[in-house]
């Protein structure tokens, strides 16, 4: 059976589908989390289901591209059962939604959500008298607590066909769609008439694009539709109904009998906000107060990203150091020749080592630690924070959610712009996303800023001087939004609304432990299949020597004089070069590069990093501007396809390309100079 | 008057949304967000305001405030 999961955004489609299906999809406390639909399946009673994951959407207009999609995967006839989630503390507004879904298609299961968290403030849901006045079944479940699905599939499973409560529009309308209906009989359409006719009625292009491709072939059939159409029309104006009235009728009767379904079977003891979450938003959303709590929260964060790592990465790079001489001994008894044993160890597994300690921990500490202020729902409130000056470059507020989805991989944060409904505004946050350090990137930054800025274990200076890096990268990202939206994509900005989410305990157990694992798998995975051959191939560049000097040399050298420019030198410039399959792969590559050099082994963490720079002539200057490079340079492999993809346009990927990169080189060559001057 | 005018905490009733974005009337309604409903001000800030309309709590910016009409 084919199952189809809608509703508002937000109301925990996603946790329930990942609760079913054991997939892990990214779920959060937020409007707007859930971009794609994914699909899984479930067994229940031996019996398979394969279930769809919707993004939400407030109502089936189809004006913007998550409506469409859940519009079109709603009324697709390989759709057995559409299982609409509703939220218990919303649920007259959800109920709007489950009324048109009800129009659209009689396959409906209404599943409440949150009822228990519902009860104790104080709404009362009657289940019993909802289900008779759908007319659909309605089950109570809790997502999150894994509550009340073997109900919700034994409803599926016995399914049906039902005939769901119909909104009436009154007497006008309703002719109208009768007459309407009539002429569609004779058409095969795979919709339901009376919703054809109403959204007909209410002049939706994308309906009728719909009904013209299903009457091609039958031009009569579509100019009497035609004709009756025009004659309704004409009919219900001389009654003073114009469009625009024909449309408002159909919302309000919809919310009308939303409203009075919630009045005989909800019951409100308290319909107000509980003061403390009022003042946590007061405090949250302050002019003032807003931005210390974010300040204070990230710099919070920082602070156990730099301690917990420091101490994992040490254990991990004991650990796989010491075990490098194992493996080459080994090797050695296997029977493999020398060049093997070097190339496999001193190449492929040692970059991989570097990659493992010294990247990987930061990755398994931070992103965590971001999923819970995610899962709070304290993300939509930085979205509000940064709105204004978002504002002032004429971009969408909501360009600071897909600003933070870029601190976990941009590629996720240049897919997640499609929050975005304005196509300008949306290209402005995909163009400006690889301003953000990523996962990737930023343990590198870390890295560097604990070697070069704050010595010896001073973590406090280290997380400030994090969260000075940060915040310049917002900036920049800021920067070229303005500069973007005052050349290439000029426009004046749109106004938005974002939902405020209801303050969420995190689940620890579930999507912290989750997170984490599947960080930690994924940037293994990335390890392995990226910087294992990286190594092994970056060994074979090494040891290749064409005239005295090794191919890497020649590289370098014609690289120098750009490095040189912008405070850095070939070396680093060459491992940017070589990082762009994977971001982190840049700093192990450049230690590699700079070890062959000056015969140095780097066989420690970061311990030995510190040497090894400063012997190839790293200053503060050098530190500066790599970190300034690593902010802003060319978007990794990834986040190009993905911009490819989304855009579906070379030029625009292009950009992507070119726009951190010159944005970098001019930066850190500015930087360069000053330093210059004041040294 | 303006939704930017209201007072905080207190109830309001919508007398209209006085704007052309068709799309945005729309995307207000299926918020709930129309003539005849109550709205509430949380909070008013320089960028916008956190208002409450039925059960649901948005922040919606400056603009939008000042389409909706209440009385």
């Amino acid at each position: 059976m084919n199952i189809v999961l809608a509703g508002n955004p937000n109301v925990g489609k996603s946790t329930l589908f990942n609760a079913l299906t054991g997939l892990k999809q990214h779920t959060g406390n937020w409007s707007g989390k859930t971009v794609d639909s994914a699909c899984g399946t479930y067994f229940h009673n031996n019996k398979k289901f394969v279930i769809t994951d919707v993004p939400g959407s407030y109502s089936l207009k189809a004006k913007s591209h998550d409506e469409a999609v859940a519009r079109m995967m709603i009324s697709s006839e390989d759709v057995d059962c559409v299982v609409v989630v509703c939220d218990a503390n919303a649920i007259e507004r959800n109920f709007n939604l489950a009324l048109q879904i009800c129009e659209l298609t009689s396959r409906v299961i209404i599943c409440v959500n949150f009822a228990d968290e519902a009860e104790r403030t104080g709404t009362k849901i009657n289940i019993d008298i909802l289900e008779r006045i759908m007319n659909v079944p309605v089950v109570r479940i809790n997502a999150r607590k894994k509550r009340g699905f073997s109900e919700l599939f034994e409803r599926v499973a016995n399914y049906d066909k039902a005939s769901p409560i119909k909104v009436s529009y009154g007497y006008d309308i309703e002719n109208a769609v009768r007459k309407i209906e009539k002429v569609l009989n004779s058409i095969k359409l795979n919709i339901n008439l009376r919703y054809i006719s109403l959204r007909l009625l209410e002049n939706d292009n994308e309906m009728w694009e719909y009904v013209k491709e299903h009457t091609e072939n039958n031009s009569i059939l579509y100019q009497k539709l035609t004709d009756v159409y025009e004659e309704v029309i004409k009919c219900l104006r001389c009654k003073g109904i114009s469009h625009d009235e024909i449309r408002e009728r159909i919302a309000l009767n919809i919310s009308a009998t939303a409203c009075r379904i919630c009045s005989v079977a909800v019951s409100f003891s308290d319909r107000t906000f509980s003061t403390k979450e009022k003042l946590a938003d007061k405090i949250f959303t302050g002019k003032i107060t807003g931005f210390v709590v974010m300040l204070l929260l990230l710099s919070v964060v920082f602070y156990i990203t730099l301690s917990g790592s420091n101490v994992i990465s040490e254990f991990l790079s004991e650990m796989l150091f010491s075990s490098e001489n194992k493996i080459a001994l080994f090797m050695e008894k296997v029977g493999l020749p020398d060049f093997c044993i070097e190339m496999f160890v001193h190449g492929g597994y040692r970059v991989l080592a570097w990659v493992i300690a010294v990247m990987l921990p930061p990755m398994a500490i931070f992103f965590p630690l971001f999923t819970i202020l995610e899962d709070v729902g304290y993300l939509p409130r930085i979205a509000f924070n940064l709105d204004r000056a978002f504002k002032k470059c004429n971009a969408c507020g909501k360009q600071a959610l897909t600003t933070c989805m870029g601190f976990g991989c941009n590629a996720v944060g240049i897919t997640g712009s499609r929050i975005i409904n304005s196509p300008r505004e949306r290209l402005i946050a995909i163009l400006t996303n690889s301003f953000i350090p990523c996962n990737g990137r930023f343990p590198a930054i870390l890295c560097l800023i604990t070697v070069f800025f704050a010595s010896g274990e001073n973590r406090v200076i280290a997380s400030m001087w994090l969260l000075l890096v940060i915040i310049i990268a917002v900036f920049t990202s800021m920067i070229a939004s303005y500069i973007l939206s005052h050349t290439v994509l000029k426009g004046i900005p749109s106004s938005f609304a974002l939902e405020l989410p209801r303050f969420r305990k995190p689940q620890f157990g579930e999507i912290v432990v989750r997170s984490l694992l599947s960080r930690t798998l994924k940037v293994l995975w990335r390890a392995i299949v990226v910087s294992f051959p990286a190594g092994v191939l970056l060994w074979i560049v090494l040891n290749i020597t064409i005239a005295d000097k090794t191919l890497v040399a020649y590289v370098v050298n014609f690289f120098e004089p750009i490095g040189k420019m912008m405070g850095l030198d070939g070396t680093v410039f060459t491992a940017f070069l070589l990082g762009i399959p994977a971001n982190e792969i840049v700093l192990p590559v450049a230690m590699m590069l700079y070890s062959s050099g000056a015969c140095l082994i780097p066989d420690a963490g970061i311990a030995s990093v510190s040497t090894l720079l400063s012997s190839n002539g790293w200053n503060l200057c050098t530190a500066v501007c790599a970190v300034m490079f690593f902010i802003m340079h060319w978007p990794c492999a990834t986040s190009l396809l993905t911009v490819k993809k989304e855009t579906g346009s070379i030029k625009w990927t292009f950009l992507a390309f070119a726009l951190p990169t010159l944005f970098g080189i001019a930066v850190c060559s500015v930087v360069n100079l000053l330093f210059c001057m004041i040294l | 008057m303006k939704l930017t005018e209201a007072i905080e905490e207190k109830e309001y009733i919508i007398k209209k949304i006085d704007t052309d974005d068709e799309e945005l009337d729309a995307f207000l309604f299926s918020l709930g967000c129309y003539s005849g409903e109550a709205i509430t001000v949380i909070s008013h800030l320089k960028s916008g305001c956190i208002v409450s309309i039925k059960d649901g709590r948005y922040n919606i910016d400056k603009e939008l405030a000042e389409a909706i009409i209440v009385g």
